[in-house]
């Protein structure tokens, strides 16, 4: 499993250009909310949230066809098929490294784009601490719906076909990003968790059945 | 007993026997549509009472109520049928899923259509984001998900299993949405008050009308489906020939 890790790493060091890619278009696409509701402040605030979670939502759909479309078509996939590790843990691992490599960097300018969207300190370190713990069931949602686009190549399926599945995390990240309790533990947030638990646990058996279902 | 009830029901996997019991029920089906669709909607539309508030307007429900009924469980049709074909590997059972999800994706328009025409008269505008309505945009684009999907793959048995997991996962994350929806707002639209047991029902006089409409709706969407899972048996014979 280290060696897995350590080979994916090196390779997103070596050929990762999609992960510069995400992150301006990231930038970009904050920039644009921005550019487009700067003239009042109400809007402004009202929108960063929002904003946030859309833009990182486009940048991991715009990279998801590296995880999985590429060893595909490159017949790497063959090998991890018959390999001693199995599917599951393989694609635990690459997705573990996609989520480290695309979305972390994503987290970790955040806090200073949503300055910028006069919000305050207080609401942007629950706001990142909320896409910590809910931004994981993105990538892993986006693994397994390219394994079921593994015959079809085009982009442009594989992201029309995961957006109604990004709709549950979507829909409770902006819900828990602008809620009022201070509470970590409540109602809402236990919600957000489960949904990210739930998608981590499952979306590598669900990869590897749809892996085989392309096979065979 | 119920083992060889269960034995004769997967007999009909078979598409020779499918067809044969497909031209015996189909004629039926779609005659018990025409003689409950037509005279259901002309007692309903014509021979009741407008409603106090609502004026004439009320008497969307008569298609708005059957076809989100249909809609909602044409998609748990294809989620049974999915599982069967991944479990038991009967292809009619992909085809039937397959069939039907165009016909579901008709009613879900037909509703919101309906829907937003009849929230215009009443409500006084076409659309909120109220849960209900919400769920039904939700459930759109899961089966249009589905149809690309389909549309996508050009080996059969592939996509047939590829959808049947889109599909099955798919119900899972549209039910998710759904609650998460009713969790976030309660919304504008009226609970539910047609069912066969409860006390709080409405009036007599359209219940039996709407009842009459319902059985004929799914009638209707018997008959289809058969005529269209025997046409896709047909294709798929073609494609396997030439």
């Amino acid at each position: 499993m280290l060696n897995i890790l350590r080979l994916e790493f090196l390779l997103i060091l070596r050929s990762g250009s999609h992960v510069v890619l995400a992150f301006s278009f990231f930038l970009f696409f904050m920039l644009l909310f921005a550019l487009s509701t700067f003239r009042d402040n109400f809007i402004l605030s009202g929108i960063g949230l929002t904003a946030v979670w859309l833009s990182l939502l486009m940048s991991t759909l715009l990279t998801l066809n590296k995880v999985i479309h590429e060893d595909f078509e490159s017949g790497v996939l063959d090998y991890l098929l018959i390999a001693d590790i199995p599917i599951e843990v393989t694609l635990f691992c690459k997705t573990i490294v996609h989520w480290i490599s695309v979305v972390l960097p994503l987290l970790l300018i955040t806090p200073i784009v949503l300055l910028t969207f006069q919000i305050s300190s207080y609401n942007i370190i629950k706001t990142v601490l909320i896409l910590l713990l809910g931004s994981p069931s993105l990538s892993f949602l986006g693994t397994m719906i390219s394994c079921l686009t593994l015959s079809n190549r085009s982009s442009f399926l594989l992201t029309t076909i995961t957006i109604p599945f990004y709709f549950p995390t979507l829909l409770l990240g902006v819900f828990c990003s602008s809620s009022t309790t201070t509470n970590l533990f409540a109602f809402e947030y236990l919600l957000l968790y489960a949904n990210t638990l739930f998608t981590v646990v499952l979306s590598p058996y669900i990869s590897s059945y749809a892996i085989k279902l392309n096979y065979s | 007993m119920e083992n060889r009830l269960l034995n004769k029901f997967w007999k009909f996997s078979n598409p020779v026997l499918f067809k044969k019991l497909a031209k015996i029920i189909s004629p039926l089906a779609g005659l018990i549509a025409v003689l409950t669709i037509i005279p259901g909607l002309v007692w309903g539309v014509f021979f009741t009472s407008p409603d106090y508030k609502q004026m004439e307007t009320v008497k969307i429900i008569f298609i708005h109520v059957p076809a989100a009924f249909l809609a909602i469980n044409i998609y748990l049709m294809m989620t049974i049928t999915s599982l069967v074909w991944l479990i038991r590997r009967h292809f009619v059972s992909a085809l039937a899923a397959k069939s039907s999800a165009m016909i579901g994706v008709t009613m879900t328009i037909v509703t919101i259509i309906t829907g937003s025409l009849w929230g215009s008269s009443t409500w006084g505008t076409y659309w909120v984001w109220d849960p209900r309505l919400t769920s039904f945009a939700i459930l759109l684009c899961f089966y249009v998900g589905y149809i690309l999907l389909w549309q996508s793959i050009k080996s059969l048995e592939t996509a047939a299993s590829v959808t049947s997991l889109f599909c099955i996962v798919g119900s899972v994350f549209a039910l998710l949405s759904r609650y998460i929806v009713f969790f976030i707002d309660q919304g504008l639209h009226q609970g539910p008050t047609l069912s066969l047991d409860q006390e709080k029902n409405i009036d007599n006089s359209y219940y039996f009308p709407l009842i009459l409409t319902m059985v004929g709706f799914s009638s209707l969407f018997v008959y289809l489906v058969l005529v269209r899972t025997t046409t896709e048996l047909y294709k798929y014979k073609l494609k396997l020939i030439g």
